[in-house]
C-alpha cells in the first residue's frame, strides 16, 4: 500500500466460537492486521445471527444484523476469521433486507466485509512483500470449510499466505470439497449423520498423517479436533489459519492444554 | 425436536448401521462424483452450458401455460391424446382407463418417477394388469418389493450378492452360478426380453417435452425405454407439467447438461424423440397417450419455490450430498430423495415428517454447485425451515435460539455472561483441555470431545487489556 | 375436466389460458425470445471429433469407400445372416453370399442406415420412417451405415436439416446398450444391441 494513505481502519468481527472458545485466534488476527499496517478496533459485538437465519427465524436474524451493521458503521473494513460468519455478513445480510428500505445501508456494509485470508491476500496483497524462507520440517494440511469455499470462493488465499508467511505448502485432504458435518445445529440435531461425516474426515486426516491441521472456521475445527482427540490421536495438532500465519503453532493446540 | 424429525432420524440411524447399504453407498459415490467431474472437465465452457440450461428452464416456467397448451394441440393434431391429471389419483384412473380400453393384461414399464410418485404399479396390479419393469434398477427393486432409492439409479442401495439372491429366488432357471455382473445382466436381458414381446401396453416417463412438435424425449442407456415405447400397440407417457420446453433447440440445451451431470456421459446411449405414429412410420404403437401430472406443482408457480420446478431430474445433487451419501434414499421415505427431494417432498406431499427433511442439511452448498440448472437448493431449504418455524409451532430448539438472540441483542450483558461462563468452564476443566462428558452436551460428546474454552472471552480480555471499548 | 390443470397454471401466472390463434401467435413470439444456442467447445474438425466421441461411446468404427465395399466387409468380418432395413434391401447382398433374414424377435445382425451423425456427442440419428424401431433395438448386434457427408457438428444443425417431429420416433444412438445398475459397474449389452458397428461411407450419396 502507498505510504501516503492513512492506515485502513479494520473493525474485527470476532465471531462467537472465537470469542467464547479460543480468543488466541482473534489476537492472532489483530497481530497479522497490525503487522500489515492496519489499525484494528473491536466494537462491542455479539452474534452475526446465522444460527437464527439458518433455522428459519429471520426476524431474529434481522434484529442481530441491524446491531452488527450499526456497531461497524465507523470502520473502513470489517474482517472476520470465519468463512461462514463473513458470508453471513457479506452475502446473506442483503438477502435478509431484500424487501426493506434498509437495503442500501446493509449493502454498503456488506461491501466492506472480508474473511481474514481474503483480506490479507486480495485486498492488502501481503504476499507481494518478501516471503519467509521455506520450512521443510512440518506436514501441514488444510480443511476448506464449505461456506468459505463455495460462498466466498476461498481456496487460493490461505495456501498463498501459508507459503508467504511460513514457507509452507498446505496439503489437501482427500475429498477436500466434502462437508465435515458441523453445520451449526445439524451436528446435534442429526448427531449420528454428523458423526458419519466427521469420521470420514478423520480417516482422511489419518491418511495424510499431518503434523498440523489448519482451517479458516473454528466451528469446523472444533468438530474435527474433537473427533481426532476422541479417536486417541495425540499427534495431529489443530490450529486456526490465523494462529499459524502469526507463528503461534508452538502454543497449545485446539483441545489441548499443552 | 418434534416427532416427525424422529422418523427421519430413526430411519437414518438404521441406515447408518446397515452394512450392506453402507457398502453399496461407499461403492457408488466415488464413481458418480468422478464421472461427472471428468465429463465436466472435457468441456471448456460447461459453466456456459449450465447458464443456458437454466435460462431455458426459467423461460419455460414463465409461460408454462402456453407451452403446455401448444404441446397438447400438436400431439392431438398428430393423432395422439393428452390427458391432464390434477392429482395422483387422476393419473392412476386415466392410465387404468386407457389400459382397460385396450383389454391389456400386462404392461412393460420404462423408468418413470412420476409413475412411482403416483404409485401406479399398485393400481395396475389391483386392476389385474401385470406391470413389468424393464429398467434393470427398477426391475431389481420390483423383485425386492422396495421403492427406488435414487432417481437415476433406483437400485443403488443393492449389493451384487443381494441381486443374485433375488434372481435365484424369482427366475426359476435352475442351477446356475451368476458369478459376474455380466451373468446377471445377460439373465435379466433374457427374462425381460419375453416381457417386451408379450406386453399389451408400454408405459414410460419422459425427460423433456417439446411443445413445438408435441414430442416426448426419452433418455436411457439400456434401450429398455425404447423397447417399451415401440413394441406394444399402445404407448403411454406418464410425466409432469414442468418438463415442457418450447423447441428442439431448447431440448438440446438441456440434453447437453443432463447426462453429464447424471452419469458423466456426453449423452445417454439412447436419446429418443417420440410422438404419435403417422402413415410414413414403419412401425410403432398405434395409440400414443401423454398423461401430464400436476400434483401441486402448479402451486409452486409464482411462489418462493418456483425455481424448484427447473429441476431436470439428473440426480447430481444427491450424488454429491454428504447426508444422502451417509443414509441413502430410503431414509427420506420419498420417491424424491436427497436435496431436491428434501425441497420437493414437503411441497408436493406435505406429510408431517416431510418438513424434517429440510432440517437434515448442513447447507454445505455442494448440491447447488453441481446443479446443472442452478437451483438455489440451500436457500429453498432455508425457506422451508422458515415455513416450519411459522406454521408448526415452537419446540425447544427455536426457544433456545430465541433466548440466545435475546442475550446477543444486549452486548454488555452478552459480554459479561459469556466471559463469566467461559472463565468458569476454563477453570473447572483444569489441565485437560477437552471434555469427554458434560451435562447438556450429550449429543456432541457422544461421538467427539469438546475443547474447553481457553479462558475468559476474547471481548472481556480485550477490554481489560486496552482499558476501553473500541481502541486498538 | 381437461382445462382445470391448465387454468390453474395460467391463474398462478396471473392470466387466463390462451387458445386458438392467440395461443399460436403468442407461441411464435415466445420462440423468438429464445437465447442463442450454446454448443460445447469442441474439435474444429467435425469428422475427427465425431470419430473420437464415437469411439468413446464404444462404437466399432470401420471406414469404407462405398456401400458395396461395406457389404463385402460384412461377409468377411461379420459372417452372420443380416437383417437389413427395407431401404437397403435393393443392394446386391447375394453377390457377397449373404442370406437375408426377415426381421424376427431377435435378429442376429440388424443392418440400418443413419440419416445423420452428430460430432459433439459421437451420435447417429435414425428415423422411424426409414428404420423400424424394433429392428434397431431387438437386434443382438447392429451395423449402422452412415455417410461421412451427413456428419454435423451440433444437434441444432440436425434439427434445422431435418423436419423434426416428422416421424414417430427419431432415435439418437451413441453406441451399444449398457447399464451400470449392478454395483455401478458398467456392463455393455443390456436390452438393446450388445455390439454396434458403425460403418462410415466416404463416397457421396448418388
Amino acid at each position: 500500500m502507498p505510504a501516503s494513505t492513512p492506515a485502513p481502519k479494520i473493525g474485527l468481527f470476532v465471531t462467537c466460537p472465537v470469542d467464547l472458545m479460543r480468543p488466541s485466534v482473534a489476537f492472532a488476527c489483530i497481530k497479522l492486521l497490525e503487522d500489515a499496517g492496519c489499525e484494528v478496533v473491536v466494537p462491542p459485538q455479539s452474534c452475526c445471527g446465522q444460527v437464527a437465519w439458518n433455522n428459519g427465524l429471520s426476524g431474529e436474524a434481522r434484529t442481530l444484523a441491524r446491531q452488527v451493521v450499526a456497531a461497524f458503521a465507523a470502520v473502513d473494513y470489517v474482517v472476520a476469521p470465519s468463512g461462514s460468519c463473513a458470508s453471513m455478513l457479506k452475502n446473506h445480510y442483503p438477502t435478509l433486507f431484500a424487501d426493506s428500505d434498509e437495503l442500501a445501508r446493509v449493502e454498503a456494509f456488506s461491501a466492506r466485509v472480508y474473511e481474514l485470508t481474503v483480506f490479507l491476500h486480495d485486498v492488502l496483497g501481503v504476499q507481494s512483500n518478501s516471503p519467509a524462507p521455506a520450512e521443510n520440517s512440518k506436514t501441514v494440511a488444510y480443511h476448506d470449510s464449505c461456506a468459505g469455499l463455495r460462498e466466498l470462493g476461498i481456496r487460493q488465499q490461505p495456501r498463498a499466505l501459508a507459503r508467504h508467511y511460513r514457507g509452507v505448502h498446505l496439503g489437501d485432504l482427500e475429498d477436500s470439497e466434502t462437508c465435515c458435518g458441523f453445520g451449526g445445529t445439524f451436528c446435534v440435531k442429526f448427531a449420528d449423520i454428523s458423526n458419519h461425516m466427521v469420521t470420514a474426515k478423520a480417516r482422511q486426516v489419518a491418511a495424510l498423517h499431518p503434523d498440523l491441521l489448519l482451517g479458516g472456521d473454528l466451528s469446523c475445527l472444533l468438530n474435527l479436533a474433537g473427533k481426532l482427540r476422541r479417536q486417541g490421536d495425540r499427534d495431529t495438532r489443530v490450529f486456526h489459519i490465523a494462529e499459524f500465519l502469526a507463528g503461534w503453532d508452538d502454543r497449545p493446540a485446539l483441545g489441548w492444554e499443552e | 425436536m418434534t416427532a416427525p424429525a424422529e422418523d427421519f432420524i430413526a430411519r437414518s440411524r438404521e441406515a447408518l448401521g446397515d452394512t450392506s447399504l453402507q457398502a453399496a453407498l461407499a461403492r457408488a459415490r466415488p464413481g458418480f462424483v468422478r464421472k461427472r467431474a471428468s465429463a465436466v472437465a472435457l468441456v471448456a465452457n460447461f459453466d456456459a452450458l449450465k447458464a443456458k440450461a437454466k435460462a431455458v428452464r426459467q423461460r419455460s416456467l414463465r409461460d408454462l401455460d402456453s407451452y403446455l397448451a401448444v404441446f397438447e394441440q400438436r400431439v392431438t393434431a398428430a393423432g395422439g391424446r393428452v390427458h391432464w391429471a390434477a392429482t395422483t389419483a387422476d393419473l392412476r384412473r386415466i392410465v387404468l382407463d386407457i389400459a382397460r380400453a385396450t383389454g391389456a393384461r400386462s404392461a412393460t414399464k420404462g423408468k418413470t418417477m412420476v409413475g412411482e410418485e403416483a404409485k401406479l404399479n399398485e393400481a395396475l396390479e389391483e386392476a389385474g394388469i401385470q406391470p413389468r419393469e424393464t429398467d434393470l434398477g427398477e426391475y431389481i427393486i420390483q423383485l425386492a418389493g422396495e421403492p427406488p432409492s435414487h432417481i437415476v439409479a433406483p437400485a443403488l442401495h443393492k449389493t451384487r450378492a443381494q441381486i443374485v439372491e433375488l434372481f435365484l429366488r424369482d427366475h426359476h432357471l435352475g442351477e446356475r452360478e451368476l458369478a459376474s455382473v455380466k451373468d446377471l445382466v445377460d439373465e435379466a436381458r433374457t427374462v425381460i426380453r419375453r416381457h417386451y414381446l408379450e406386453a399389451d401396453i408400454g408405459i414410460t416417463g419422459a425427460n423433456i417435452l417439446i411443445a413445438d412438435t408435441g414430442t416426448c424425449v426419452l433418455c436411457t442407456n439400456e434401450g429398455n425405454g425404447d423397447l417399451t415405447a415401440s413394441l406394444p400397440n399402445t404407448h403411454i407417457v406418464t410425466t409432469s407439467i414442468d418438463k415442457v420446453v418450447a423447441s428442439w433447440d431448447d431440448a438440446s440445451a438441456l440434453l447437453r447438461v443432463l447426462a453429464r451431470s447424471a452419469t458423466g456421459q456426453a449423452i445417454t446411449t439412447y436419446t429418443s424423440f417420440y410422438g404419435p405414429r403417422g402413415d410414413g412410420d414403419l412401425d410403432g404403437p398405434e395409440h400414443f397417450h401423454v398423461v401430464l401430472l400436476d400434483n401441486r406443482r402448479s402451486q409452486l408457480l409464482g411462489s418462493d419455490f418456483q425455481e424448484m420446478l427447473q429441476c431436470i431430474k439428473c440426480g447430481a445433487c444427491m450424488n454429491h450430498c454428504p447426508v444422502y451419501q451417509a443414509v441413502g434414499g430410503h431414509s427420506y421415505n420419498s420417491v424424491y430423495p436427497g436435496p431436491m427431494g428434501a425441497v420437493l417432498t414437503p411441497l408436493l406431499r406435505g406429510e408431517p415428517g416431510d418438513f424434517a427433511l429440510a432440517d437434515a442439511s448442513t447447507f454445505c452448498g455442494r448440491c447447488e454447485e453441481v446443479c446443472p440448472v442452478g437451483i438455489p437448493l440451500p436457500a429453498l431449504l432455508r425457506k422451508l425451515r422458515e415455513m416450519s418455524a411459522r406454521q408448526r409451532g415452537q419446540g425447544p430448539g427455536p426457544w433456545l435460539i430465541k433466548g440466545f438472540t435475546w442475550l446477543a441483542r444486549h452486548p454488555r450483558l452478552y459480554r459479561w455472561s459469556t466471559s463469566l461462563t467461559t472463565a468458569l468452564l476454563a477453570r473447572i476443566s483444569g489441565r485437560r483441555g477437552s471434555w469427554r462428558r458434560f451435562p447438556g452436551l450429550g449429543r456432541w460428546l457422544r461421538y467427539r470431545d469438546l475443547a474447553a474454552p481457553q479462558g475468559s472471552s476474547f471481548q472481556h480480555q480485550w477490554r481489560k487489556a486496552r482499558g476501553g471499548e473500541d481502541r486498538a | 375436466m381437461p382445462d382445470t390443470v391448465l387454468a390453474a397454471i395460467a391463474r398462478r401466472l396471473g392470466r387466463r389460458p390462451l387458445t386458438g390463434e392467440a395461443l399460436e401467435r403468442r407461441f411464435q413470439v415466445l420462440k423468438g425470445e429464445a437465447e442463442a444456442p450454446v454448443p460445447p467447445a469442441t474439435d474444429s474438425d467435425v469428422v475427427c471429433g465425431f470419430k473420437t466421441q464415437a469411439l468413446r461411446n464404444l462404437f466399432e468404427i470401420s471406414e469404407v469407400a462405398s456401400l458395396q465395399q461395406a457389404l463385402a466387409a460384412l461377409q468377411t468380418h461379420l459372417p452372420i445372416a443380416p437383417s437389413p432395413q427395407a431401404s437397403l434391401r435393393h443392394l446386391p447382398w447375394g453377390s457377397y453370399g449373404h442370406t437375408l433374414v426377415e426381421t424376427a424377435a431377435a435378429p442376429a445382425l440388424g443392418v440400418v442406415e443413419a440419416s445423420a451423425g452428430i460430432a459433439e456427442t459421437g451420435t447417429v440419428a435414425v428415423s422411424s420412417r426409414e428404420t423400424p424401431s424394433a429392428l434397431l433395438f431387438l437386434a443382438e448386434e447392429l451395423v449402422i451405415v452412415l455417410r461421412r457427408e451427413n456428419i454435423l457438428a451440433f444437434q441444432e444443425q440436425l434439427w434445422h436439416k431435418l423436419r423434426p417431429g416428422d416421424c414417430r420416433a427419431l432415435h439418437l444412438i451413441s453406441g451399444p446398450s449398457r447399464t451400470a445398475d449392478v454395483e455401478q459397474t458398467l456392463q455393455v449389452g443390456a436390452h438393446g444391441p450388445r455390439r454396434v458397428y458403425l460403418w462410415l461411407i466416404s463416397e457421396d450419396s448418388p
